[in-house]
């Protein structure tokens, strides 16, 4: 468990470094793939209720609405216990598409609850950004599977 | 099999108690103050994470400043001597002006102006929220901020803390697109009402009418209403007036007189009544 706990801490580090204006659009949620991961190979311990709790975490490092990421993390965890078969049986860039997928309605809950409370338009870029999660999402779970002695039960 | 399936409907009504969870917080959040202690004790959790994410910026900074040659801290530092003795010399004016204030308010017997502490922090930089202009600070809590405290860089007003966590606190910008502060251009004393845009260098004035007298170039500086702000603080400089015949309302942006997110420094302040109490509280 120390092993989750200290990957989700680097996630949200990794999620909140300042990148400058133009790149900060374009770094992978880097927590929800960490989450995508674990629930993917811990399904017992993990779930939509560790997303909830990440979630918001996020919210409070976010500086926004509280409950919002958590909304968000509790989706991405109940999608990935759901699609955990299909996961399994893919190809590592096949399984980037799903994750892809999986993080696309995550940004569609959240982007379509904040644009409720504040002005914000969800431009291009909001969606096109979510993108980088394909190139991030190999290099996510290679790392995890690489350094952790967490293995996935066949 | 049976268990499996057991098992899946339970994680779908869990997951549904999840949803009503997060309902009742985003409900809770955007209408009552229950939440603030549960934010306290969350922002503690994550203040490590902060810290550690300031952590490449800070580096940056330190080999900027080891690559930085003596000849040229040299200049900025007699640079800043100079200034520094400018800004004293106007400081001992300031006093005597502040001084004939107070004597005329009183001869006047108009209210006294209420005194104001100001704490220096200093900007972490830690991404908040691409799509949010917000930054974080190094003060909370424990310095006695408050959620609403004006926040102002040596230029001008830069906004409100939003947020208070236990050693770091986040400030929303006056772009925000969710703020908005009440302004009194400076030529006529005309009221209106600055709102963000989201883009750094640009506030939008809503609700002037045509009939308004307001210009290019006219200054803003805080009303004071609502008494969140202090009075007279100056806040943006008018940048375009467009009168649209189609339109009841003038179309009015100005650009913000602190630079947003280009200090390393902030300005907290403690005015009226605020200052006396916080004072007494560090006592």
């Amino acid at each position: 468990m120390g092993w989750v706990v200290l990957s989700f801490f680097i996630a949200l580090v990794l999620d909140s470094v300042s990148l400058g204006a133009t790149f900060q659009a374009f770094n992978p949620p880097w927590t929800v793939l960490v989450l995508i991961y674990w629930c993917w190979v811990l399904p017992a311990q993990v779930g939509p209720f560790t997303g909830f709790c990440v979630g918001l975490l996020l919210d409070v490092l976010s500086a926004g609405l509280l409950g919002l990421h958590a909304l968000g993390g509790s989706l991405v965890g109940l999608l990935t216990n759901r699609l955990r078969v299909i996961l399994g049986r893919s190809t590592l860039w096949r399984q980037a598409l799903v994750v892809w997928g999986m993080v696309l309605s995550y940004k569609a809950v959240v982007g379509w609850i904040q644009s409720l409370f504040t002005t914000t338009d969800l431009d291009f870029v909001y969606w096109l950004s979510s993108l980088v999660v394909v190139l991030a999402w190999p290099v996510v779970y290679t790392l995890l599977k690489e350094l952790t002695p967490i293995k996935r039960r066949a | 099999m049976a268990i499996e399936r057991s098992r899946q409907s339970s994680s779908f009504a869990g997951f549904f108690a999840l949803v009503m969870a997060c309902a009742v917080i985003m409900f809770a959040d955007t209408r009552t103050s229950f939440l603030e202690p549960v934010r306290l004790v969350l922002g503690l959790v994550v203040t490590p994470v902060q810290f550690v994410a300031g952590v490449p910026g800070e580096v940056g900074e330190f080999i900027d400043t080891w690559l930085e040659s003596e000849e040229s801290v040299r200049a900025v530092y007699d640079e800043l001597v100079d200034e520094n003795a400018r800004l004293r010399f106007r400081l001992q004016r300031m006093q005597a002006l502040e001084m004939e204030n107070r004597d005329l308010r009183r001869i006047l017997s108009a209210p006294q102006r209420g005194e104001t502490r100001v704490l220096v922090g200093e900007l972490l930089e830690v991404s908040v929220d691409p799509y949010k202009q917000n930054i974080l600070i190094n003060r909370g809590a424990t310095d006695s901020l408050y959620v609403g405290q004006p926040v102002f860089d040596p230029d001008g007003l830069l906004g409100q803390v939003g947020e208070v966590m236990p050693l770091s606190s986040a400030v929303v910008l006056i772009t925000d697109p969710s703020h908005a502060l009440p302004v009194q251009v400076t030529r006529n004393g005309l009221r209106a009402i600055a709102v963000g845009t989201g883009q750094p260098d640009r506030l939008r004035i809503v609700y002037l009418t045509p009939n308004d007298d307001i210009r290019k170039g006219d200054r803003l500086v805080t009303s004071g209403l609502g008494g969140r702000f202090p009075a007279g603080y100056p806040v943006a400089t008018v940048s375009e007036v467009v009168e649209d015949a189609g339109e009841p309302f003038l179309r009015v942006t100005a650009s913000p007189i602190a630079r947003m997110a280009h200090n390393k420094h902030v300005l907290l302040v403690w005015h009226g009544a605020s200052a006396s109490r916080s004072r007494e509280r560090s006592r």
